[in-house]
């Protein structure tokens, strides 16, 4: 009509893709709830060497102790008596896409993943629910000494004591309540070796699917990469929507080692009934990199902040990334960076967008110690709020115990800008059209670190549809 | 009375780790002696079109400043001297308002408020000294209510002793095509809390803050200034120069908030720091908080040294580092010190900054 002035509307993600289910078909799974029987049950069926069983029960007497945090999303809807921690699919890790149960295996072909393994990935993990159901990798990566299984499994090999040596020992269970959470009742999850020298020219990817209603996925993902090496990992999320709250509080630990370098990125797209309580941490030494790349789009509620430790002259970091959020879901996210070393850098670029009664804060900490002589820092954060219904935060902190330095930070927040679509209109583009090319351009910047197939992922999720005249 | 929550708490809290979320507990407002704070070595002089009024003025309460509603209301309640103001017409004079710490008069915790009618125009100056080697307190709260059109300016010139404590809260209420402008300079004290909160309520009202501290020695220095826009086409413009010697330790919070229905509002902060020693502690954290679609705000911080190939340029034209080093704090404080509308005090905070920067060292 041509009278109605209409809002524009950017369209929530289109979720139908994700949001299917299929019958819970577990061999085993734990009661709901936290307790030292659970977690002794879980040890148990995971046949954990007598470290790791001490472990967990450590951890969740720190989760007992430690307060929820003090900031951040309210995590009250979140009910940690109504949380299955462990629940055990009906097969055992298979190397073939043939061995795996039809109804897992139709999961993952759905979501695309034997195909991206054929396609463009030199290996692939696939985790549903609680244990990893595939993980195969190719021949010639194998060859030259790289390592890429379940954790599981690398705890039982000959990897067993370097794991022991480097398991939660950068994000230790004391760091937070989910950190001891995740300590205590840990399932999944893979582990990368990659040797001294090696270039991992094709990324690994991992893939976690959680199917059953109500349960926790805790997986631990272990990435050691030596000297001299390179590694692109990619991990992916997604689950179907329940009406109960679910619960996701991984780990992902990284070692970066002298003058290696590891990409690691992530599209994350939990269904809307999902707390992603996640802890993320590398630590790079001497003239290392760590590079991340993240995608923040399903989630009830989102804390997700990777903290990488520049501990070596040289060290370097960046952080790429893009948070949108829809009707209902408090999207808190972020990065962290330690300059612990001199001549050490960092650079965090993000993109927020809000719509529909969504939140999407952007959360940062550079923290420069007193050794990181002629350290660089630089963190740049943009919003969009495409209604004012939502809302949008920019949280950024600087620590600075260093004179040597030089840090900046810029943040902007805004809207469309009129005069663009104004312009765009004038070279002959619809208004719609106008409005979709602007969104589209400011998360171009994200998209372009995408692997390619993720890329196109991301454009899918941004299923931006605009309509409307100016209102 | 014992205050509970945190002095110049972050308005949306984040790691506390981070240190960031208030003020640290060591900067805390200090009890109320038994005998009370004494009486205070405080004088104010009059423009035209100013005048006191013997009631706070209703139009100046109901907001709170930076420092928090406790710290406030414990001001409000403790202080040992209050003056109330009325402004109205255009005054093209200044209104001092004179507060000196000495050993007979270490403590002054004074209230101050100022309501600007409609249309006025007025600028105050607050000055606060204290003798070289008294240990004292200066904890001020002035509230500032400037109704439609109105035009304040407030310049405060803190230059304390290096062993008093400073604490500062200014709350300000910005009607229809008001404005308020703040020129901070706060240059002495062993702890210096400050925080000014402006409310920018209705249509076309505008917040300007341009403030500057030198922090040294083993001082504390936290800063919380916030802007709330919740009406149309309002503006804020918050920036801050600063330099860091010794082992100074300090904290700035900058946070500009739009509000539901703060359209078309604008807000755009900045921190520039100089640091003179590997012993500084630098915090910051410059918020931008939205609930609005149709604004635009900005912000931008930097840290770091002076720039080396400046230093050498600067010496290539045969001056030697430390006048190099003047020249170029000069230069960082000169936006803020030449607003300061009386010559003599200019001089007097040029002079202050002289002192203080011969004994900083820059080249480690």
């Amino acid at each position: 009509m041509a009278d109605e002035v209409k809002k524009t509307q950017v369209e929530d993600i289109d979720r139908s893709f994700y949001d299917f289910r299929y019958e819970v078909n577990a061999s085993f799974q734990t009661d709901a709830g936290l307790t030292p029987e659970i977690v002794k049950q879980i040890s148990e069926e995971k046949n954990d060497p007598e470290w790791m069983r001490e472990f967990r029960l450590k951890s969740l007497e720190i989760y007992n102790r430690t307060p929820l945090p003090n900031w951040g999303p309210s995590l009250e809807g979140l009910n940690m008596d109504g949380i299955v921690t462990y629940v055990r699919p009906n097969t055992e890790m298979q190397a073939k896409w043939a061995d795996v149960p039809d109804d897992i295996k139709n999961t993952f072909e759905r979501l695309g993943i034997p195909e991206a393994e054929r396609a463009s990935l030199a290996g692939v993990g696939a985790q549903y629910d609680s244990e990893v159901v595939y993980h195969n990798v190719k021949k010639e990566v194998l060859e030259q000494g790289v390592v890429y299984t379940d954790l599981e499994s690398a705890l039982k090999s000959d990897h067993a004591e370097r794991i022991k040596e480097h398991f939660m020992h950068l994000v230790p269970p004391t760091d937070h309540k989910f950190a001891a959470l995740h300590g205590a009742v840990w399932s999944g999850g893979s582990y990368v070796y990659v040797p001294k020298g090696v270039s991992v020219e094709i990324p690994l990817q991992s893939y976690f699917r959680l199917n059953a209603p109500g349960a926790g996925q805790f997986e631990h993902t272990l990435i050691i990469v030596e000297e001299g090496a390179y590694l692109h990992f990619i991990e992916g999320c997604s689950a179907p929507k329940y009406n109960v709250a679910n619960l996701h509080a991984g780990c992902v630990e990284i070692y970066v080692g002298k003058n290696a370098r590891v990409r690691y990125s992530t599209i994350e797209n939990w269904s809307k009934n999902m707390y992603n309580l996640n802890t993320k941490r590398a630590v790079c030494e001497a003239g290392g990199t760590i590079e991340w790349v993240s995608g923040s789009f399903g989630s009830h509620t989102s804390c997700l902040y990777p903290m990488s430790v520049l501990k070596g002259e040289g060290a370097r970091m960046e952080f790429t990334g893009i948070t949108f959020a829809g009707n209902g879901q408090d999207l808190d996210t972020g990065a962290q960076v330690i300059h612990a070393a001199p001549n050490t850098s960092s650079h965090i670029v993000t993109k927020s967008i809000a719509k529909d009664g969504g939140v999407s804060n952007f959360r940062s900490a550079v923290a420069v110690t007193k050794d990181a002589k002629n350290s660089k820092s630089a963190v740049s954060c943009e919003s969009l709020m495409l209604d004012e219904r939502s809302r949008s935060d920019t949280i950024p902190v600087m620590d600075i115990a260093c004179d040597r330095v030089d840090v900046g930070h810029e943040a902007k927040i805004g809207r469309i800008s009129e005069e663009a679509v104004f312009y765009l209109m004038s070279r002959g583009l619809t208004e719609e059209d106008a409005r979709a090319l602007i969104v589209g351009g400011f998360a171009e910047p994200i998209a372009k670190e995408l692997p390619l197939e993720y890329a196109v992922e991301m454009n899918n999720l941004i299923h931006l549809e605009m309509q409307g005249s100016i209102g | 009375m014992n205050t509970t929550e945190l002095l110049n708490a972050l308005p949306v809290t984040t790691w506390n780790h981070l240190r960031v979320n208030g003020a640290p507990k060591e900067a805390n407002l200090p009890e109320r002696p038994e005998s009370g704070w004494g009486e205070t070595n405080t004088a104010y002089e009059l423009s035209d079109g100013v005048r006191c009024t013997a009631v706070l003025p209703q139009e100046c309460t109901g907001e709170y400043s930076g420092l928090g509603k406790e710290a406030d209301l414990r001001i409000h309640t403790e202080a040992n001297f209050s003056r109330f103001f009325l402004a109205e017409g255009v005054s093209e004079g200044i209104t001092y308002l004179r507060e000196k710490l000495d050993a007979q008069h270490p403590n002054a915790v004074t209230h101050t408020a100022i309501h600007a009618k409609s249309g006025s125009k007025v600028t105050f100056v607050q000055i606060i000294q204290s003798d070289p080697e008294v240990e004292g307190l200066s904890a001020s709260l002035t509230q500032i209510a400037a109704e439609p059109g109105a035009d304040v300016t407030l310049v405060q010139l803190q230059l304390l002793s290096g062993k008093s404590k400073r604490y500062n809260g200014v709350s300000v209420k910005v009607a229809r095509d008001a404005r308020v402008k703040i020129v901070r300079a706060e240059l002495g004290g062993n702890i210096v809390v400050t925080g000014a909160r402006a409310m920018l309520g209705k249509t076309a009202g505008a917040f300007d803050l341009s403030a500057i501290y030198y922090g040294d020695g083993d001082s504390i220095l936290d800063f919380n200034d916030v802007a709330v826009h919740t009406g149309r086409d309002t503006h804020s413009e918050m920036h801050t120069a600063g330099v860091l010697a010794d082992r100074c330790r300090k904290t700035l919070r900058g946070t500009i908030d739009f509000r539901r229905g703060a359209v078309h509002a604008v807000g755009h902060e900045s921190e520039d720091v100089l640091l003179f020693s590997p012993e500084v502690r630098h915090r910051a954290a410059p918020l931008i908080l939205c609930t609005e679609e149709n604004v635009e705000g900005q912000h931008a911080a930097s840290a770091g040294r002076l720039d080396e190939n400046v230093l050498y340029y600067l010496a290539s034209r045969g001056l030697d580092p430390q006048q190099a080093m003047r020249l170029m704090v000069d230069a960082r404080f000169a936006p803020v010190v030449d607003q300061i509308p009386d010559k003599v005090l200019r001089d007097l905070v040029r002079a202050s900054l002289e002192r203080r920067l011969e004994h900083a060292q820059i080249l480690g």
